[in-house]
């Protein structure tokens, strides 16, 4: 049990990376030193000395070296830059979107599969109706009518994203309700939304938990399909998603553009996935009953 | 069972109506004119007159009010006439035939190749959690997952037909081994996403008070797989639910990539010409698709583990009684 | 072992791209998308026109200078006044089943591009105030017209539908449509929607028979694939990037390898402005956007120093260009002098105020092309330098489109194809604002209005060019919009292709374009 929760700290420490990075983003990436005497002379420069919009056509698509570090994308701007602040875009949106697909479908997926009739029911038909609408119908009709910004773009992810939870959860939720220690509890006076919070959904988040790491991938993905389509951030702000769209047609000559956008999408995913699996084993080594 | 039955079939109706109404309304109100696009699709600058524009809407029937179009286009379909495209004139019924053949293949073989390598790998990763082949199994399932499926097929694209002539790079007729790369483009990353989500349930079901009596009657490890296989049929069936809408429309950066004719690119292509009579016929398809697997998971799933079933749940869960 | 046994199994799957066929009279070429009709007058999209240019000849074909030369018809006369134009066809001309081409086709052709309910949007506008089109002979086609128009000619740069053929159904889902009938060196062989069209050598064909015995277009949608296969060999041609010229261009001399074709085209790129909108109404604003963008940078880098400076409203390639004009500079600092000369000044936010009014504003981007991006994110970085703050909006294609064209944007990037007689009215006459026409700047100027009415009925070349000169002068004065640059186009060839040609309409639209093509005996690697 101390092993599991020790695990779960270094997970959530990895994890918390992330959110730092796009919050230090602005420090860590510019162009103006962090210290510089009076007559503007650069005393510690910042880590990555480039502002990631600066453009710069005369040193347009150079390869990684000792002053770019990740190279230099179509416009000259610096990669290790843009790849920094484009996890302001691509965490934060990814976040949001997972947890709010995570609580839409956890929530709806527990009533339904708790309640059953004709709640479970109202919510099996959401699903339905959801996954089996065109996600690309949403999001070309969003991207039509709504301004582009990240917050629309999580928000259209999370619609179209949370039934995987959904329907997981549910049967979890179905599984349990007859369960003996249920029965047990609600013999002892539960209530039914006690009985849900306390003994439905312990039990239906580990595998929805799994499902996390995957969410956030995807909702990463999604917001790189979406700046494709013209919805997300608009430009020039940077984003991994949008950087790897981009950077498709330059390979195989331009590879550090796609390379490091990749890299960092696959930690995000990696520590994602390390903190839901040590959450998921935590909850299992001390199962509630 | 009768009366199951028709409550299916009615919910079911239901579902599809609501996601064509859905898809609709939402494309209907959006901005962009067929009529127009048709008209820039030559891209000159000449002068495309109001009267012209007029008569393709005339033509098409776009000058009906929105309700009394999507109205007729339900009944035709009834009838199993999906109507006309707007973007090239042909019956939409054979535009989708057409996509059909390579959409199908490319899935099915996408899936089943997704099951053969994620399940057996998710499995062997529960036996041992935290172990090698877990973590192994894990960070390249990651790198697999975190790849844009665009990016990770140009790559084998660029590196097996390109470079290393191995493959094709454009599928003609029949031509299998066209196939091969985008199956493993999409088949990969559902893999590593099945991986882990059968690991999970598995781990969690092995590690059930079910499992550990049965590790005190001496059962062995075979066994307890096996249990715990059966204790997570339920998640399974929905899982594998969830992955069929992506059958029909989901892959279609990957045909684009690889230069295949399916109704995912089809499906693109009508969204930006707002193709309505294309898009619902599509929209149908899917929805169809979803209905079907949702049904046919519920039943597997009552039927792999009892307690699921919608009568009241056996006193003695299926496990014991074994 | 098992290692062994996948090297065999690789070795067995190499084996099998040796292809038995013998290559070397079949011409690859790619489409960057899927012809909907092959229907001669409903032929919209690039790729739809690129194949019917090898199907069927025109009334009249252009040349490589855009001359109108005998195409199916022998001759095009056109009586004192300019309203009736008659057409006589060559006697030998014929559909690919034998028959001869009639002037019942002729009368049908034109009855059916007119006919409201047949959806040939692009085709009509050519043949605006059309009378009546009667059989004189059967080779003998009279086309009487309402009002007389300069470029009346050029509407009969337009393929035949046979009457035999499309008579019976509708035009729009005829089936023909997806098998036409073909009078030109070539006719549909077979066509695999979505993958491969395939043509063949057309026996009837009464000029000088096709080089190729057939002609194979692959739809292949993205870039980077198409291009792989231009490098193997599993394709003849393809329009390049700037990267990939250069790519084409480093590997040169190489047997086999594929050359660059450049040449210029009747287009070109801008930034709209709406002149309606307080911001851009004075035209010393409009000037000094244009003169805060770099386009020589963007050139040089984005274009490889092979793009043309537009100045006007006609980019280069075309007959009428107006040489004269000196296209403005870029110059930071002088516009910087302008936009405050027109009352924009920089606050204490460093941004240009009038008044009330921030010079702040949105500009439209129609998501599809790269370097019209990177151009709108070099721009939006040039202005915020020189205290005008840009916001960018993305919007999906068909979104944008419906946009522009109602007027509704208030800044926005777009490129303009123009046909070989440009109607120049309909983008800068103030008659021709949205929804009536295509002036989506709301460009207004009565000088201008009164040269682009005398134009319709100026029917000599020479004086023609003299009116749309001025035309140029005056718009390139008012700079309604930033006319950005016209960049060469780029096309990659096999090298085993020979009879390559060029014009200002592309390498297909003229004759004999790709009727031309001969695929030499150039080694073909294994695939």
């Amino acid at each position: 049990m101390n092993a599991g929760r020790v695990r779960t700290r270094r997970a959530a420490a990895l994890f918390a990376l992330f959110p730092l990075l796009a919050l230090l983003a602005p420090v860590l990436a510019r162009e103006r030193p962090w210290l510089e005497t009076k007559t503007g002379e650069t005393i510690v420069r910042a880590p990555v000395p480039f502002d990631p919009d600066a453009a710069d056509l005369d040193r347009r698509l150079q390869p990684p070296s000792w002053k770019h570090v990740f190279g230099t994308d179509e416009l000259g701007r610096d990669v290790a830059a843009r790849t920094l602040h484009g996890s302001r875009v691509s965490v934060a949106a990814g976040l949001l979107a997972s947890a709010l697909a995570l609580l839409l479908g956890a929530s709806l997926g527990a009533v339904g599969g708790w309640a059953g009739g004709g709640a479970d029911r109202g919510v099996l038909f959401l699903v339905n109706v959801v996954q089996a609408l065109p996600a690309l119908v949403l999001v070309v009709a969003g991207a039509s009518f709504l301004p582009p910004s990240f917050l629309v773009a999580a928000v259209l992810i999370a619609l179209t994203g949370w039934t995987d939870t959904a329907r997981i959860v549910r049967a979890e939720a179905r599984k349990i309700r007859d369960a003996p220690f249920v029965d047990a509890a609600r013999a002892a006076g539960a209530s039914a939304p006690r009985l849900v919070l306390v003994h439905v959904l312990p039990h239906a988040l580990p595998p929805a938990l799994a499902l996390l790491p995957y969410v956030l991938g995807a909702a990463v993905l999604t917001e790189a399909a979406l700046s494709f389509l013209g919805l997300g951030a608009p430009p020039p702000e940077a984003s991994w998603g949008r950087a790897l769209a981009e950077a498709r047609n330059l390979l195989p000559a331009a590879w550090w553009c796609v390379l490091p956008p990749a890299a960092a999408l696959f930690l995000l995913v990696l520590s994602a996935r390390r903190l839901g699996d040590a959450a998921a084993l935590r909850d299992v080594q001390s199962p509630s009953p | 069972m009768f009366r199951f039955v028709l409550k299916r079939a009615a919910s079911a109706l239901l579902t599809l109506l609501g996601v064509l109404a859905l898809v609709f309304g939402l494309l209907a109100a959006a901005p962009g004119d067929p009529a127009a696009m048709a008209a820039k699709a030559g891209a000159r600058a000449s002068a495309v007159s109001p009267e012209a524009l007029a008569a393709f809407r005339n033509l098409y029937g776009l000058n009906r009010p929105p309700l009394e179009r999507f109205g007729i286009w339900i009944v035709r379909a009834a009838r199993f006439d999906f109507g006309i495209s707007l973007s090239d004139g042909r019956p939409v019924g054979a535009r989708i035939s057409g996509a059909l053949p390579a959409t199908v293949t490319l899935n099915l073989a996408a899936l089943l190749a997704a099951l053969a390598l994620g399940v057996p790998a998710g499995i062997a990763a529960a036996r041992g959690p935290g172990g090698r082949l877990d973590r192994i199994s894990g960070g390249l399932g990651d790198a697999l997952f975190a790849t844009p499926s665009f990016v990770l097929g140009l790559v084998l694209l660029l590196v097996f037909s390109g470079w290393l002539r191995l493959t094709p790079l454009f599928s003609d007729g029949g031509n299998f081994r066209g196939y091969i790369l985008p199956v493993v483009t999409l088949a990969l990353p559902t893999a590593a996403f099945l991986a882990r989500f059968v690991r999970s349930c598995m781990a969690s079901a092995l590690a059930d008070p079910a499992a550990a009596a049965g590790r005190a009657r001496g059962e062995g490890s075979g066994a307890a797989v096996r249990r715990a296989l059966r204790r997570s049929a339920a998640p399974f069936a929905a899982m594998g639910a969830a992955l069929v809408p992506s059958l029909v429309a989901g892959s279609v950066l990957v045909e684009r990539v690889f230069s295949l004719p399916g109704a995912g690119g089809l499906l693109a292509d009508a969204v930006f010409a707002r193709d309505l009579p294309t898009i619902l016929a599509l929209t149908l398809l899917s929805a169809g698709c979803v209905v079907v697997a949702a049904f046919l998971a519920d039943v597997v799933s009552a039927v792999l583990d009892p307690r699921t079933r919608d009568a009241p749940a056996p006193l003695a869960p299926a496990e014991e009684a074994a | 072992m098992r290692r062994l046994a996948a090297a065999a199994l690789l070795l067995a799957l190499a084996a099998c791209g040796v292809r038995g066929k013998d290559q070397t009279s079949v011409i690859r070429r790619r489409l960057d998308g899927e012809p909907k009709t092959l229907n001669p007058i409903l032929a919209t999209t690039d790729a739809e026109q690129v194949v019917v240019s090898l199907l069927s000849r025109n009334l009249l074909d252009y040349d490589e200078n855009l001359n109108l030369v005998p195409g199916l018809a022998e001759e095009v006369s056109d009586s004192p006044d300019h309203l009736v134009f008659t057409v006589r066809l060559r006697p030998d001309a014929r559909w690919e089943d034998g028959t001869p081409v009639t002037s019942a086709d002729v009368v049908f052709t034109l009855n059916a591009v007119m006919d409201p309910k047949v959806p040939a949007l692009a085709r009509r506008s050519f043949f605006e105030g059309l009378a009546k089109v009667e059989a004189v002979d059967a080779r003998t086609a009279r086309v009487t017209f309402k009002t007389p128009s300069a470029g009346r000619r050029d509407a009969f740069n337009i393929w035949l539908l046979s009457a035999a053929a499309w008579k019976d159904g509708d035009l729009a889902t005829h089936p023909r449509n997806r098998s036409p009938l073909a009078n030109g060196p070539y006719r549909l062989g077979s066509w695999e929607p979505g993958r491969t069209l395939s043509l063949v050598r057309n026996t009837q064909y009464s000029g000088p028979a096709a080089p190729a015995e057939q002609v194979v277009f692959r739809v292949v949608p993205e870039t980077a694939p198409a291009f792989a296969g231009l490098l193997s060999g599993d394709l003849d041609e393809m329009r390049l990037t700037f990267a990939q010229k250069k790519d084409v261009d480093a590997k040169a001399g190489t047997p086999g390898a594929p050359r660059a074709v450049t040449f210029d085209e009747l287009s070109y790129a801008y930034f709209g402005w709406s002149n309606r909108s307080p911001l851009f109404s004075d035209r010393r604003v409009r000037r000094a956007l244009t003169m805060l963008i770099d386009r020589e940078s963007i050139d040089r880098n984005l274009f490889g120093g092979l793009a043309k400076l537009a100045n006007g409203p006609l980019p280069p390639a075309h007959w009428a260009w107006n040489a004269s004009i000196a296209p403005w500079p870029y110059d930071p600092r002088a516009a910087e002098a302008l936009l405050d000369e027109a009352g924009f000044r920089k606050g204490s936010d460093g941004i240009r105020h009038r008044g009330d009014l921030r010079f702040a504003f949105t500009f439209s981007l129609g998501m599809g092309s790269d370097v019209q991006r990177q151009m709108v994110e070099l721009a939006q970085q040039s202005l915020r330098k020189a205290g005008i703050d840009m916001k960018i909006r993305p919007l999906e294609w068909a979104a944008f489109a419906a946009k522009m064209d109602a007027g509704e944007l208030e800044a926005w990037a777009a490129a303009l194809n123009l046909d070989p007689y440009p109607d120049l009215g309909v983008s800068w006459h103030s008659a021709q604002v949205p929804p009536t026409g295509l002036n989506n700047a709301f460009y207004r100027n009565p000088e201008v209005d009164a040269l682009l009415d005398r134009l319709r009925s100026t029917f000599d070349r020479g004086e023609a060019v003299r009116l749309l000169g001025e035309v140029q002068r005056l718009v390139h004065e008012d700079e309604p919009v930033s006319f950005l640059n016209t960049p060469l186009t780029k096309w990659g060839v096999s090298g085993r292709i020979e009879g390559v040609g060029t014009s200002p309409y592309g390498l297909f639209l003229f004759w004999p374009g790709a009727s031309a093509w001969r695929p030499g005996s150039g080694s073909r690697p294994i695939s």
